[in-house]
């Protein structure tokens, strides 16, 4: 097995069956790589972590994500007790809420209720939620099992649980980042790699497309946009719209570096031994100057996913993101960009903490790849 | 190499050209037009009552010659601009088009430039300190550092900024480039300490974002191009390690960054927008949001290729630069 | 018999406390409802300040005219300056009002409204009354067919020269009703009687004669409501009349309601003049040298040196420079959600805070002409009405959008209002789902599928839209929508910007429209709101002229004697009828009366705690009354 690895820096002299061979190993080699990378492999724990549970989302929302209980409007974070007055419980508990609306500042205020305590269960039964439209159920993975206030992360303006509705946004934020960074990367490698190669009338045309997309500022595309879409369209239209121009306004800058990348590397020696060799151009494309871009293209890919989650948060802020009901990690993250928020309802900030989370883990786990992928690197 | 130079300038015309009916097309677009947004502007104020407003709409847009098809108003549009120079006028400032945008313009080149700077001065550096010693602690805290840069979002990072200004140090003046007091004034040194004093917040919030990519793209590059054969062959010669970093290395590396360079122009300059509008910039960004919501056309339209002549002029510059630094880019 | 039989008519509106109508040519007497204050400063002037001219004056003036830059104080000031009772106490002279606005030319209004000046104002802080300003008198003959305004004698333009009939009748002739140099496309209604123009005359410099074919009904409200007057001297060199050498186009664009107001160099008589405008940054006023106001010390307003206006974009941000300091006064763009912050800010002792109304609230807008006929047919059912208004929750989106500061009521006049009636501001209001219920049953509208939502006649889903603009609408929108839901209406919101939401109103192209309510601020300064005044109005009934119902006929009948009449029983009468109609008839679900919020920095003296924020007196900028306001020395 190793002895064949030694032999990757040459894959152009290679005769086509080890070609094939150490393509597979390098696969391997790079997951070994990539293990070495603490950072790295943490990050993509998180990142796993935060698929599964923006997927299992319903299941694991404690509350329905648009429930509103009055009653506990700007409810701060509760906390999840086990020792009451009465000494140490096993199973972990809540307090009641007991509030008070002063009418001279305008804020409800809190205080705990320590004579009613809130047991929570594990499974627990409670509202009805459909899976995908796959199966209908009520079972959840932890709650009180009734409309008891159980707010871990507190209540936004109409007391909507934040927990609840933290993991379903996160749903439209991390998908949308997905599918943006598939069809931009698509576009942008296959294109700035023909454009760099090819040169001369294509590589013209392709940058004129790529200039026009870029020159043109997204907002007023999607203020456009924002303003055809009838109000009664389904939101996961909405939501692909919103995709789809986030990726054919992201994928030029993508295909110019690639491009850049290209024309650098279209002159390097073992192009030129393959051209020498008689290899058609679609080979030398996708044999060689692909794969030896790959660690740029992994970068570029890591360092846009955060991107598109920045510029749906970007959008929403703008009144132009996702519409509710719907709702993302961006639009609630806007909903909090005020002053009252920052001084007296911080932990609706909670969302920004959210999309730092996932965009240092997809950072981080790109780097890793990088390190890990790069076929030229000494170590 | 002129003859290069000459045929990307004329490369720059049928973009332009497609551009401005883009951009016409697309303001265009959303139903209503600026009369209906400047008289719905006014009913909000309680300066109008919904009374005469059909009856107002009507003779403005005869006025304005809105009623004529789309293709007729782009071409008096292109055709003033070309023959006269003239933009047209802003419906919700009242003034001619290049005269509004010419006085930000200024201010927004100067931030854009300040920022590009500083980006590239904190991030190429960082960036071949990382790779040239990487997986270092320092290699670590600096990708932790610019990765939350890159992920706070600047409509946030702006707004908490500000909100700390006031709340923990009571700054005296928050948001904008200058005090109140030094509006309009000629440029002093007390301005020019006051300019300092607030631009380094708009600089920080719109360099975050960017200084990251830029690092973590020096970085990976670098380190691309640090595996190498020639750098292998530069060590074997025996050359400093230095020299084989910075000579062979980073001039290399540096490439795509300078691809780069051009589309950081456009971006930086319509990327701001949303930080103007929370820091309260007298930028062309927040202007242009409030064309574009008003749909004061000639002013959003003026804006737009303002911003395409930019990109290209960035661009050309970019693949002069890219040329001149790798001679092995061939220009036909 | 002459038209000119001697008649002061008493008419206004309401049974006004103070009728201007009755005072006569003196006009001395010290203005407004300060006696609702504990005001130190002195009720009245000493007689012999004004008899020997003894007034005061800045010291920025004074050194002016020490130079001999500036007549004195004396031969600038009017024979008979206008007396200002200060709110509460006599000020001292100089320093800066900080004041910001979210744009320059698009907010005008905000500068107009703080400084505007007419021959008439409201007033102040509570519009309880109309007072004389730059008239001194005012008297109706032939039936209140004829009215004739006295001007203070010797008021000068902020450039020394002398203000007279003829600047009124150059604004009047030669801007409003010169279709080809006016700046709006259509002159206001206001100055129309059956189509044709009221006219306007003059008797001698300072004498002006109104007349019309019916009772001057509005003339005084009219004049209210802006600046009624233009130098006539600065601008006919600009007008093709006078001046053939210039066009109609150049003049149009150099008075629009921003040039007018922004323009460095036009003269103006209000309390401070442009200095200095910076597009979209900055606009700074100097004060009016020639300022006819008079405190009852005798020294001549305003009290501030400058007032200056900082463009900052972002509400959010204005609130935070007026938590840090940096803007004295906060209240055009304060929100109600930001009412908790302010009050927890408030305590740092650097400003402090005003409630005051309750005035306009946010109203629903049903569309008597929806584009589904279906729809049409259930707004247009009264049953179906009452029943929507019942199942609103109105005292839940009081303690959750407007943090308590918000009085759940229906489509009526708030409490200020001169017409106001308890009964009709309540009805219809208490929260009855059941009971909404049993009406949609009664009506005919049933979930006859059993799906959970009520079926239309004709067996479709009851299903409409509500169209909104981000803000505190939303959220109201968002609860409303919530509680008509829960009896069976399915309702979607449709969310977007102002600029796509209103041509749909103005075309009728909505199901549902949220905006403030329109109408009872004061119900005869958004007629085409609230009657059928022209073809197209109201715009949530576009059809009332061919399909209204009676009932709104009716009121607009009562409206239109209202317009031309000067009898105050009649109008009173008229007036509250047609309250009634509009009451019982609930055409636009209201969710109730909301307060303002706004607030001063401490360094501010003779800031009022009373106002109000509705539009027609000119919101919430007028009662604060700048001209009085000083800036407190430190050393005090």
């Amino acid at each position: 097995m190793s002895n064949v690895i030694d032999k990757v820096p040459e894959p152009v002299t290679l005769p086509e069956a080890v070609v094939a061979t150490a393509t597979y190993s390098q696969h391997k080699l790079i997951w070994r790589r990539f293990k070495k990378h603490k950072a790295g492999v943490i990050s993509g724990y998180v990142i796993i972590l935060l698929y599964v549970s923006v997927f299992l989302g319903e299941f694991l929302a404690p509350h329905n994500p648009s429930h509103r209980f009055y009653q506990f409007v700007h409810l701060p974070a509760q906390s999840i007790h086990f020792f009451s007055k009465d000494g140490f419980h096993l199973r972990p508990f809540v307090y009641g809420i007991k509030s008070d609306f002063d009418r001279q500042t305008g804020v409800k205020t809190y205080t705990e209720d320590a004579s009613k305590r809130h047991p929570l269960y594990l499974f627990v039964r409670a509202h009805e939620y459909s899976f995908y439209g796959l199966f209908t159920s009520n079972i959840h993975l932890f709650g009180t099992g009734s409309d008891n206030p159980m707010h871990l992360l507190g209540t936004d303006r109409f007391g909507r649980d934040m927990l609840s509705r933290i993991i379903i946004g996160g749903r439209i934020s991390l998908t949308i980042g997905l599918f943006a960074v598939f069809i931009s990367l698509t576009l942008g490698s296959v294109l700035g790699v023909i454009s760099g190669y090819y040169g001369g009338t294509i590589d013209n045309l392709i940058q004129r497309i790529i200039e026009l997309i870029f020159a043109f500022p997204s907002i007023p595309i999607l203020m456009a946009l924002s303003a055809v879409l009838p109000p009664e369209w389904p939101s996961h239209l909405v939501f692909m719209g919103i995709v789809t121009v986030l990726s054919l306004v992201g994928w030029g800058g993508l295909a110019r570096e690639i491009r850049g990348k290209t024309l650098s590397i279209r002159e390097a020696d073992f192009i030129l031994a393959a051209r020498v060799c008689g290899a058609k151009d679609r080979r030398i494309i996708f044999r060689h100057l692909l794969p030896s871009m790959f660690s740029h293209i992994i970068v570029i890919a890591t360092l846009a996913i955060p991107g598109f989650i920045l510029g749906e948060s970007t959008l929403s802020f703008l009144g132009l993101g996702i519409k509710p009901p719907m709702t993302s990690w961006g639009l609630l993250l806007s909903d909090a960009m005020n002053i009252h928020s920052l001084s007296l309802y911080p932990w609706l900030l909670i969302p920004g903490g959210c999309i730092i989370i996932a965009v240092l883990s997809f950072n981080f786990l790109g780097d890793g790849l990088r390190d890990a992928a790069d076929p030229y690197s000494s170590r | 190499m002129t003859h290069y130079f000459i045929r990307r300038c004329l490369h720059m015309f049928p973009t332009l050209i497609l551009i401005s009916m883009v951009s016409f097309a697309v303001i265009q677009a959303p139903p209503g037009d600026m009369l209906t947004s400047r008289l719905a502007e006014l009913a909000e104020q309680g300066e109008l009552g919904s009374e005469s407003a059909m009856a107002q709409i009507e003779i403005l847009r005869e006025r304005y010659g809105l009623n004529d098809p789309l293709y007729l108003q782009y071409f008096r549009w292109i055709w003033n601009i070309l023959s006269k120079g003239d933009f047209g006028q802003s419906f919700t400032y009242e003034m001619d088009v290049m005269e509004l945008l010419g006085e930000r313009l200024g201010l927004t080149l100067a931030l854009t430039l300040s920022t590009l700077i500083f980006t590239w001065l904190v991030a190429i550096p960082i960036g071949i300190y990382s790779a040239t010693r990487q997986y270092s602690l320092g290699d670590y805290s600096f990708t932790f550092m610019s990765f939350i840069g890159l992920a706070t979002p600047n409509f946030l990072l702006a707004l908490v900024i500000m909100f700390i200004q006031v709340t923990v140090f009571e700054t005296e003046s928050v948001g904008g480039l200058l005090s109140p007091q030094f509006i309009g004034t000629p440029w002093s040194w007390n301005k020019v300490v006051d300019l300092l004093n607030h631009i380094w917040v708009p600089i920080l919030v719109i360099g975050t974002g960017s200084t990251a990519g830029i690092m973590r793209i020096m970085r990976g590059n670098l380190l691309d191009v640090l595996g190498q054969q020639h750098i292998q062959t530069g060590r074997a010669k025996g050359l400093k390690e230095r020299t084989v970093i910075v000579k062979y290395g980073v001039r290399i590396a540096i490439n795509p960054l300078v691809s780069r360079l051009g589309l950081e122009l456009p971006g930086l300059l319509s990327g701001a927008v949303v930080t103007g509008i929370v820091l309260g910039l007298p930028t062309a960004g927040p202007i242009f949001l409030t064309a574009l919501t008003s749909q004061d056309m000639y002013l959003a339209g003026a804006f737009l290729l303002l911003a395409a002549t930019f990109l290209l002029i960035g661009n050309l510059l970019a693949d002069i630069l890219l040329a001149w630094i790798d001679p092995r880019i061939r220009y036909e | 018999m002459s038209p000119y039989f001697f008649l002061v008519i008493l008419f206004l509106f309401g049974c006004l406390p103070s009728d201007p109508g009755n005072k006569t040519v003196t006009g001395q007497a010290a203005r407004s409802n300060a006696a609702i204050y504990n005001t130190r400063a002195p009720k009245h002037i000493n007689p012999a300040i004004l008899e020997k001219r003894a007034f005061h004056e800045a010291p920025m003036l004074a050194e002016r005219v020490a130079r001999g830059k500036l007549p004195p104080v004396s031969e600038r000031l009017p024979e008979n300056p206008l007396v200002i009772i200060a709110v509460d106490t006599i000020g001292q002279y100089g320093g800066t009002l900080r004041r910001a606005l979210t744009g320059d030319i698009v907010q005008t209004a905000g500068v107009s409204k703080t400084i505007g000046e007419d021959l008439m104002g409201y007033s102040r802080p509570l519009p309880d009354s109309i007072e004389f300003n730059l008239a001194e008198s005012c008297e109706f003959q032939d039936n209140g067919k004829i009215a004739i305004f006295k001007l203070r004698k010797n008021v000068k333009w902020s450039d020394g020269h002398p203000f007279t009939v003829d600047d009124i009748l150059f604004w009047y002739y030669d801007m409003v009703l010169n279709d080809d140099a006016r700046a709006d496309a259509v002159p206001p209604s206001v100055w129309f009687v059956d189509n044709k123009p009221i006219q306007m005359e003059k008797v001698d410099d300072h004498t002006l004669k109104i007349t019309s074919p019916k009772p001057l009904g509005r003339v005084l409200h009219a004049l209210c409501s802006g600046d009624s007057a233009r130098p006539k001297h600065y601008w006919a060199p600009y007008h093709p009349k006078y001046n053939p050498a210039t066009t109609y186009q150049t003049f149009r664009d150099s008075t629009t309601g921003a040039q007018l107001i922004m323009k460095p160099g036009v003269p103006r008589l209000s309390a401070w003049v442009p200095v200095e405008w910076i597009r979209g940054q900055r606009i700074v006023y100097e004060r009016n040298p020639y300022y006819y106001k008079i405190d009852t010390a005798g020294n001549q307003l305003p009290y501030a040196d400058y007032i200056s206006f900082t463009v900052i974009q972002d509400p959010q941000v204005i609130l935070l420079k007026f938590i840090n300091g940096e803007i004295d006064l906060f209240g055009r763009y304060s929100r109600v959600s930001m009412f908790p912050t302010l009050r927890a800010e408030e305590k740092k002792g650097r400003f402090k805070l005003r409630i005051t109304g309750p005035d306009r609230g946010p109203a629903f807008y049903l569309n008597w002409d929806a584009p589904k006929p279906a729809l049409r047919e259930a707004f247009r059912n009264r049953n179906v009405r009452i029943a929507m208004s019942h199942a609103v929750n109105r005292e839940e989106i009081g303690q959750i959008v407007y943090h308590g500061l918000l009085v759940p009521s229906g489509y009526s006049f708030a409490p200020s209002n001169p017409y106001f009636s308890e009964e009709a501001y309540y009805k219809y209001t208490p929260y009855n789902p059941e009971q909404s219920r049993q009406m949609l049953d009664a009506a005919g509208y049933r979930d006859s599928d059993g799906d959970g939502w009520r079926e239309f006649k004709d067996g479709s889903r009851f299903e409409f839209n509500i169209d909104v603009t981000p803000g505190e609408g939303v959220d109201v929108s968002e609860l409303i929508a919530e509680h008509w839901r829960a009896v069976g209406l399915k309702v979607n919101l449709n969310i977007s910007l102002r600029d796509i939401i209103w041509p749909r109103r103005l075309n009728g192209e909505f199901d549902i429209h949220q905006w403030g309510m329109e109408g009872p601020d004061d119900p005869l300064g958004r007629l085409n709101d609230w009657a059928i005044m022209a073809p197209n109005v109201p715009f949530w009934h576009r059809n009332a002229s061919k399909e209204g119902p009676p009932w709104l006929h009716e009121a607009t009948q009562l409206i239109k004697e209202v317009l031309t009449t000067v009898d105050t029983a009649q109008v009173r009468k008229n007036m509250i009828q047609m309250r009634d109609l509009h009451t019982d008839n609930i055409p636009v679900i209201v969710v109730g009366s909301a307060y303002t919020v706004w607030g001063a920095n401490v360094r501010l003296g003779n800031v009022p705690y009373q106002g109000t924020n509705a539009d027609e007196y000119r919101g919430w900028s007028r009662p604060v009354f700048h001209e009085q306001i000083f800036i407190k020395r430190i050393d005090e």
